[in-house]
């Protein structure tokens, strides 16, 4: 029995369970307006442009690294064999002004740059039944 | 100048340390009665505490109880962190101005480095809310939050890694007379390069030094100052800009000061070149390289030089931070920059004592959410 400990758990509220769901579907999608199709990261219940109604809405995946650190210390326990590593928030190519947090994979953490090329991938997130997105460097 | 114009009468803390062995509600009554002590004011004038509580605090009515009031007629209980020092300060005087309250305390008591270490995490966890996008990355912690927003910061403004170990040494140089500061050896450019990693950008130096502790202030009116023990210190006025979670910003080249700063200067008529030394609210280096930026200490971009050459220190232009702040003096979560204010306002402030020093900006908060005020010597 392995004695490692799981990285932290996704807790959805009623707001976020279909982003949850969605990935766990195989799709990483955000919530769009579907009055002023302004898109919305993190999720909310009602749009905060114009109080419209909200859908997910897929993204393409494609996005650019706004900013990013790598973890040499590990906030919560799960990341140990992975240090050091770099996580970034990525501008999805639909939505340049959000910044969505998530590992880079593909490229050393020597490599990582602001305005670097990235595209989404879903991964299964251990210890639960989650699937999250990651971020690989490399051209789009 | 008005009868109610709003002052610090007195200034409390217990002592800083890294394993206290007390409760936060211990050490948050021990400075709250040297606070009022301080000041030579009767317990019972006393009928209002505000304190804040990310991690763990006192409520404010266990410490009146505590302290043997009978009750409160403002007690507020302000789920936040360091962003919220100044307005915390701001609604104690809006308290007493308006006549609400006689007397008001702000305190943070915190077991921060021996009980809950902000940012740190431990066994198998669910995170909901803000956090619940970045932590299955292991991306939840306010030094990671900042680090990336310090990333940005330097890809915008050519802010370097050596820029930042300026803060880092000069807020340590600072700390050397400070006889409660917990890290008083001073360090050098490459002892601080040498520090380890955190979140790249920020190196073990770069980190406020966790500590425990409580620091108060008490807050009355111009008249009922009068009768009191110490030279009173004026809250000429605050301004605060509150952001959500950090991640949200859309523009991480400018913090929350970069909108709190030019009211606060717009309505007091003064102006960067007036203080005689800034308290800045230093969680990271960064902070204070962005928060001095955006007050106007110096120009974009030039926070290291500023502190390379000497002006944020004494016999330049502005001291920053000359108890040694959150870095060096210890995490008591920006309450200690104000007890540092009033110190130093009232010219108690010994061998670190600012020459002839009349007025000081203080600042609260990083990144989305801060704020900033000024305090003048009465």
């Amino acid at each position: 029995m392995s004695t490692k400990p799981n990285p932290p758990q996704p807790e959805p509220s009623l707001d976020s369970a279909p982003y949850w769901e969605s990935l766990k579907q195989g799709t990483f999608a955000i919530q769009r307006c579907t009055a002023c199709h302004q898109w919305q990261f993190p999720m909310l219940g009602a749009c905060r442009h114009c109080g419209g109604t909200l859908a997910l809405q897929p993204l393409s995946g494609k996005g650019t690294i706004y900013s990013f650190i790598v973890n040499h210390r590990a906030a919560a326990p799960g990341f140990e064999d992975l240090l050091p590593y770099a996580v970034a928030l990525v501008s999805p190519d639909e939505a340049p002004k959000l910044h969505i947090p998530g590992r880079i994979v593909g490229i050393a953490h020597e490599d990582v740059a602001i305005g670097q090329r990235v595209t989404a991938e879903i991964v299964d997130h251990p210890g639960g039944e989650w699937k999250v997105p990651v971020f690989r460097a490399g051209p789009t | 100048m008005a009868a109610n114009d709003p002052m610090v009468v007195g200034i409390g803390r217990s002592p800083y340390s890294r394993n206290s062995g007390r409760t936060t509600g211990d050490l948050a009554t021990e400075a709250c009665r040297n606070a009022i002590a301080d000041a030579g004011m009767a317990l019972s004038d006393v009928d209002g505490i505000i304190e804040f509580n990310v991690g763990d605090s006192a409520n404010s009515l266990n410490v009146a109880y505590a302290l043997g009031l009978p009750g409160l007629r403002l007690p507020v209980d302000l789920m936040a962190g360091g962003n919220v020092v100044t307005q915390a300060v701001a609604m104690a005087c809006m308290a007493v101005q308006s006549g609400r309250c006689k007397a008001v305390l702000v305190f943070r008591s915190l077991n921060s480095r021996s009980g809950q270490r902000i940012g740190t995490y431990t066994g198998d966890i669910r995170v909901g809310g803000d956090d619940q996008y970045g932590a299955p990355h292991g991306y939840m912690a306010p030094g990671q939050w900042f680090a990336m927003w310090c990333r940005r910061y330097m890809h915008e403004h050519g802010t370097t890694y050596e820029d930042l170990g300026q803060v880092a040494i000069t807020t340590r140089k600072h700390a050397g007379p400070n006889e409660a500061a917990i890290m008083r050896e001073p360090i050098t450019m490459e002892q601080y390069l040498a520090s380890r990693w955190i979140y790249d950008p920020f190196r073990l130096f770069d980190c406020a030094l966790e500590a425990d502790g409580a620091c108060a202030i008490l807050v009355t009116t111009r008249e009922h100052a009068r009768d009191l023990k110490q030279v009173p210190v004026q809250m000429l006025d605050e301004e605060t800009f509150m952001g959500r979670h950090p991640d949200s910003w859309e523009d991480m080249g400018h913090l929350f000061s970069a909108h709190s700063a030019p009211p606060l200067w717009a309505r007091t008529g003064l102006k960067p070149a007036d203080m005689d030394f800034a308290c800045i609210y230093d969680c990271f280096t960064f902070t204070t390289v962005g928060v001095i930026e955006d007050y106007g200490l110096c120009e974009k971009g030039g926070a290291g030089e500023y502190y390379r050459s000497g002006k944020a220190s004494y016999g330049g232009e502005c001291v920053i931070n000359p108890h040694g702040g959150l870095l060096s003096e210890g995490y008591i979560h920006g309450m200690n920059h104000h007890f540092e204010a009033v110190m130093q306002l009232r010219q108690q402030a010994g061998a670190r004592q600012v020459p002839d020093a009349k007025v000081a900006l203080v600042t609260a908060g990083t990144g989305p959410f801060g704020g900033g005020l000024i305090y003048a010597r009465a």
